[in-house]
């Protein structure tokens, strides 16, 4: 998939771990390494205004297009 | 859940029942082959149950009233058993080959139930790969309607060619099991939105 999830960058940035991000925004750490592994189909509005919120950033900080090959 | 338990127990038990019923009975099918095929004299099989003929018409010739006018007889849309003493053994071939395939198409189909039933006991049972099972009951089931009606035509066929009975012409016709076809598309279309509504829950799984 051409969007890359940042997720992993951001935390070390604010040094903080995927735990107390779970805890702090009360989403599963389950849900969260899918997010973080870039296996996640969708990302709610809620879920990324969480995350914006405690990691204090944009949501083009965690998330990032990249062209696939062949595209312009 | 502890209600459930016994009927997923119960149902576990009739498929092991069943699924070893059909490979005791394919075993005894090759056995019954394999005696025709190498000694006849094991197996009489003048005693068998005739076989099962379907015709469109059936034209009787050469009729006569009380008055002795001729008239036009025929039969047809019939269906019967055809015995024959002393036939040759291609189509008890034909007609073993037609039960072989049904039997296979049954173990199959016993199969993939095993492995959809498999996931009800573990509780993962909602996914794309039980769909594709179920998909693949429906074209066996689909087999099952069609492929010995088939083999039976060409039999039908080969008889109503080949078999002279002084006054009556056989002409064979095909027929299958419309109720077995309508089944097998039912179960198709189930199989297709089980393999949809498979996809959105994992889209909504993926979901964070």
């Amino acid at each position: 998939m051409p969007i890359e999830v940042n997720l992993d960058v951001m935390l070390a940035k604010r040094k903080m771990t995927l735990t107390k991000l779970s805890n702090s925004i009360d989403i599963t750490i389950a849900n969260l390494s899918i997010l973080k592994k870039g296996r996640a189909r969708a990302i709610r509005f809620s879920t990324l205004e969480a995350i914006c919120k405690e990691l204090n950033c944009q949501p083009g900080d965690i998330l990032r297009y990249i062209p696939e090959d062949g595209e312009e | 859940m502890t209600g459930k338990f016994p009927f997923i127990k119960a149902v576990s038990i009739v498929l092991s029942i069943v699924w070893y019923l059909q490979w005791f009975f394919l075993a005894v099918l090759i056995v019954i082959s394999v005696l025709i095929a190498t000694d006849n004299s094991i197996i009489n099989t003048d005693k068998l149950e005739g076989f099962h003929i379907q015709f469109a018409r059936l034209d009787i010739q050469n009729t006569a009233s009380a008055d002795d006018a001729q008239s036009n007889v025929f039969l047809t849309n019939g269906e019967g058993r055809l015995h024959i003493k002393d036939a040759g053994y291609n189509f008890i071939y034909l007609r073993l080959l037609s039960v072989f395939i049904d039997t296979l198409l049954y173990i199959f189909i016993i199969y993939m139930l095993k492995k959809i039933f498999a996931g009800v006991k573990t509780g993962v049972f909602f996914t794309r790969q039980n769909g594709i099972y179920i998909k693949y009951i429906a074209y066996a089931i689909l087999g099952l309607a069609l492929i010995p009606e088939i083999i039976n035509y060409f039999v039908n066929l080969h008889i109503s060619e080949t078999l002279v009975i002084e006054g009556i012409v056989f002409k064979a016709r095909f027929g299958f099991d419309f109720r077995t076809v309508f089944l097998a598309l039912l179960i198709f279309v189930i199989a297709k939105a089980f393999i949809r509504g498979a996809e959105l829950k994992e889209d909504h799984d993926l979901t964070i």
